[in-house]
């Protein structure tokens, strides 16, 4: 036999590991520089805009008329770095082989800056995050690599973004790892350190050793102090709750608005937070130094309080109007002001010695950070690198518990995945993701039924269904389903003389669907639920009808899956 | 059978073992992987030192606007409005996080505002950078000691006595710092502890100076040490002869070492240049009734030793018996059996200093004592008055401790 085969396809590999090495270096520097570039754009824009000491008009008038400019922008150049960025990032890593397009990076840093130097509630770290996922996967195709490692550089190079954006480089290739790729095991975890680490180098090599806030020393002054910190875990988890509901009903209620309203809602979003920046100007961007105020005991309770409604307001409107930034720091931030205030109502009313309420500040933003993000891990990490102090692990670890359970218990869906949803788009979940072997729906479906087009009147669509043979018709255009209808259905509408309605009217109220890439335990799981066919859909966008399943098209799938075993066996 | 030899890369068929168009193709795309990461890594190198600009520029502004904002917050401050001070400082801090004066002026407006945990912990943070700045260690140890804490206080205050000063005053700026620290000691009756500290004040105090010497002298008064403080009464008396303040500490260091004479004089030189403090009077009174009662008074006749004698003890037998009574207050209610030893000892002694003519040194010493345990015990019995009998309590200490 020849061996030249096998040794060119291993010289191939050699030269493309070597390659991915280099260029996770690269795209670490590349990363590294575009947070610490981004960091500074939002900074020289807020000078810029409302210099040293703003008047009141000016900040009324600057959040509503960027925004106006940036929602043009949104609108008609960059559809895609509306919000934080890390669901985008998500999607373009799980949904589309890490293909990030090139303008991407350039349309977030651009938009990203305007939004939040402009008074704007949000977020830097999300951006950066999908700056640099875009950077990686630019370089990835300009280097020409194979697609599993092009789509492997797009964590690598948001864990090195993200390090140099919060300067916490493990917590950054956890999130990588937790949030983006959604595995704790995955192979890519090398690249993402070495990239980390490299980008947190360039951070400070720039930026110097400065820490982004000045933590407090941490202490456990009585073991019965970690009810206090499950207290915490649970207003973590309330405020965690308020906010995600909040902000994915603010967004629906913009999203449900007329498509020519798209271009003014950030605008309006604008106008809200202007009037906020007036009352409470401590909502303003990103509102770190106010994170640090409330770790050093800074604050009042009432002042606390006062801030955590704020910035939960604030953040939800500039978010769900459609501007451009993140929730990575505001959920910080709520987490400091949350956690403050009950630190102070502990200190008052506990019959035994408590730390200082900066101490509940600092557990309280790995809890709001838990309960929101809904990465525990790489909420407990994150704090425990902010502090370096191995006391803090166990009260963070009950609070952020607490959290993310009662978070989870009320709102199933992590708030990057719902916001996905909201956009029509399906992240996998962990069931399909490691469902390495198995049958997946795009193996049983067939492709072959046809769509009862939409505007078709309910005789129209009662002769297609009687000669299908089916239970059921979908019913959509262009590949979209758009609803189900059973033949029970069409034939009680005709029996009642009700022929010329539209079929739409006799839609299924729920239904069940799949992605091609679920497995067969799921497929048969729903299909029992629907009437006889089970739609296939993509999961960008939902509605793209790719195949169906019926019991027909699974029979068929298991006399030809089992062929070959019954050969083999005979 | 004969594998089909097809490029695994073009698909193409294989020669001898290798592709002549992915040979070729390799060696083609290797070099552009080269050059291309020969340029991107250019490229970073390029934003690299555009963002170190960029930040270096941005730094610049923060600066400028830092300076601004602890301007405003200095000239709030001198305004005596705390709240819009603190709020500069904020900025200022906020917009120059690297300018340890800023901080530093930030945790002093807040400590003056009564915010003593942010102070604190943005003095934690500044020290934990530098752990050897003097005035750091020193805003700590005054919000220990505001806290009560005295073990954190003094730590802190020895930490800035030995810490890094800056200036040209650092002599003067420690020596501040130590007689902040006694003055602390003092307060809270750290008596050993501040005359450590006192002793090596005196090495670094100005020997010209009258009024670090009569603080210093003051304090050893505080601290029980009478013979240093009267010795620095002098030195400053030797600078100002007539300082009446001087005067009038020379005589209280003199009333507490048992040199009443010496006492009188200074506090009667002090009240002649006009000290008139109502203390001081009443030391000077007291320092004159002890003079004149006392048996042992040197140069004094025999006649008038015994007068003395006999005076002293029928005022004191005299305080006995009406404790006895109950015309003092008398906590118990019923008399103590030692006011009816004291009696039957003293009804005993009596006649016999009154027989003798010759009174001897002996005499005098057992009625002194005898004295000195009756005012002892009525003190105790029957709460304390003033004039004789308290003359007479200091008069027994003295030659009763000079006995033994």
């Amino acid at each position: 036999m020849n061996t030249a085969v096998p040794a060119l396809t291993q010289r191939l590999r050699v030269r493309e590991n070597q390659i991915f090495l280099a260029l996770t270096i690269v795209i670490a520097v590349l990363a590294g520089l575009a947070a610490v570039l981004f960091t500074l754009a939002i900074k020289g824009v807020s000078y810029v805009l409302f210099g040293i000491a703003p008047s009141y008009l000016r900040l009324l008038a600057v959040p509503p008329l960027v925004s106006l400019l940036t929602g043009f922008l949104l609108l008609k150049y960059f559809p895609e770095v509306r919000g934080s960025g890390v669901p985008q990032t998500e999607a373009a890593f799980h949904l589309q082989k890490g293909f990030i397009p090139g303008r991407v990076a350039f349309g977030k840093f651009l938009t990203g800056a305007l939004c939040i130097g402009s008074g704007h509630s949000m977020g830097r770290e999300g951006p950066s995050v999908q700056i640099g996922a875009g950077i990686a996967s630019s370089l990835g195709r300009w280097f020409r690599l194979s697609p599993a490692r092009a789509r492997s550089l797009v964590p690598v190079g948001a864990a090195a973004a993200l390090s140099a954006a919060f300067n916490t480089p493990i917590a950054a290739v956890l999130f990588a790892l937790e949030e983006i790729i959604g595995d704790m095991n995955a192979g890519v975890i090398g690249a993402a350190v070495l990239a980390s680490v490299t980008s947190v180098i360039v951070e400070r090599a720039i930026l110097g050793n400065q820490p982004l806030f000045r933590v407090p020393q941490y202490h456990l002054l009585h073991p019965a102090e970690l009810l206090a910190y499950a207290v915490l875990g649970i207003v973590g988890g309330i405020v965690s709750l308020a906010f995600c509901k909040g902000l994915l009903r603010l967004r629906a209620f913009f999203l449900g608005l007329p498509a020519r309203t798209k271009l003014f809602q950030p605008a309006v979003g604008g106008l809200i937070i202007g009037v906020m920046l007036i009352f409470v100007p401590q909502v303003f961007g990103v509102g770190y130094e106010y994170v640090d105020q409330a770790l050093n005991n800074g604050l009042l309770l009432k002042t606390l309080i006062l801030f955590c409604l704020a910035k939960l307001v604030a953040t939800i409107v500039s978010y769900a109007s459609g501007n451009a930034g993140g929730i990575f720091a505001p959920s910080l931030y709520l987490g400091a002001m949350a956690g403050g205030a009950v630190g102070i109502m502990v200190h008052r009313v506990a019959p035994f010695a408590t730390a200082d309420p900066g101490a509940y500040a600092l557990v309280g933003m790995g809890t709001l950070f838990a309960g929101i993000i809904r990465a525990p891990m790489t909420s407990v990490i994150m704090i425990f690198e902010l502090t370096q102090d191995y006391q803090i692990l166990v009260p963070l670890m009950i609070a952020n518990m607490l959290s993310f359970m009662i978070s989870r218990r009320y709102q199933p869906k992590p708030v990057y995945h719902a916001l996905l949803e909201q956009d029509h788009v399906h992240l996998p979940g962990p069931a399909s993701r490691i469902a390495g072997g198995m049958w997946r729906a795009r193996d049983i479906m067939t492709p072959d039924v046809p769509l009862v087009p939409s505007d078709s009147s309910v005789e129209e669509a009662w002769k297609l269904a009687t000669g299908s043979g089916m239970r059921c018709v979908p019913v959509g255009s262009d590949q979209m389903l758009h609803g189900l209808v059973t033949c029970e259905a069409l034939e009680q509408a005709v029996g009642s003389g009700r022929t010329t309605e539209l079929i739409t009217s006799l839609f299924l109220p729920e239904w069940q669907h799949v992605h091609p890439d679920q497995p067969l335990e799921l497929v048969l799981e729903r299909l029992k639920q629907n009437p006889g066919i089970l739609p296939v859909l993509s999961r960008n966008p939902i509605h793209h009808v790719e195949g169906f399943i019926t019991p027909d098209s699974l029979m068929q799938f298991l006399q030809h899956a089992w062929q070959p075993e019954e050969k083999n066996g005979g | 059978m004969a594998t089909l030899e097809i490029c695994p890369k073009c698909g193409g068929r294989l020669s001898a073992g290798l592709c002549p168009n992915c040979t070729e193709y390799e060696s083609r795309t290797a070099h552009r992987d080269v050059l291309l990461l020969v340029l991107t890594s250019m490229l970073a190198v390029g934003i690299f030192l555009f963002t170190r600009a960029m930040a270096g520029k941005e730094r610049e502004l923060d600066t400028r606007v830092g300076a601004t904002w602890f301007r405003a917050g200095q000239q709030q401050l001198q305004a005596g409005d705390l709240e819009r001070t603190i709020a500069s400082f904020r900025k200022a801090t906020a917009s120059d996080r690297e300018n340890r004066t800023y901080s530093l002026a930030l945790a002093n407006a807040l400590a003056l505002a009564g915010d003593d945990p942010e102070a604190r912990q943005i003095l934690l943070n500044l020290r934990e950078a530098t752990p050897e700045d003097a005035e750091i260690n020193l805003q700590l140890a005054r919000l220990a000691a505001k806290r009560g804490d005295m073990e954190e206080a003094v730590r802190y205050y020895r930490n800035a006595l030995y810490g890094l000063w800056t200036g040209t005053r650092i002599d003067e700026q420690r020596r501040n710092v130590r007689l902040e620290l006694i003055q602390f000691l003092l307060d809270r009756n750290q008596r050993n502890q501040a005359l450590s500290e006192l002793l090596i004040l005196t090495t670094e105090i100005p020997a010209d100076d009258t009024v670090a010497q009569m603080q210093v002298a003051q304090w050893f008064l505080q601290s029980g040490d009478p013979t240093r403080a009267l010795a620095h009464y002098k030195r400053a008396l030797d600078l100002e002869r007539n300082n009446p303040a001087a005067l009038a500490g020379a005589g209280e260091a003199a009333f507490q070492l048992g040199n009443y004479a010496l006492s009188e004089r200074y506090f009667e030189a002090a009240a002649a240049r006009g000290f008139n403090q109502d203390s001081t009077l009443q030391l000077l009174t007291l320092a004159k009734t002890i003079l004149s009662h006392d048996p042992l008074t040197p140069q004094v006749s025999q006649e008038e030793r015994r007068r003395r004698m006999l005076g002293d003890f029928d005022h004191a037998l005299e305080r006995l018996q009406s404790c006895l009574l109950g015309a003092g207050p008398n906590p118990k209610g019923n008399p103590d059996s030692a006011l009816n030893e004291l009696k039957v000892e003293a009804l005993a002694m009596r006649p016999k200093l009154q027989r003798d003519a010759r009174v001897d040194s002996e005499q005098l010493r057992a009625g002194l004592e005898l004295i000195f345990r009756i005012e002892e015990v009525t003190r105790k019995n029957c709460g304390e008055t003033g004039g004789l009998d308290q003359a007479l309590l200091l008069i027994g200490r003295k030659h009763t401790e000079a006995s033994r």
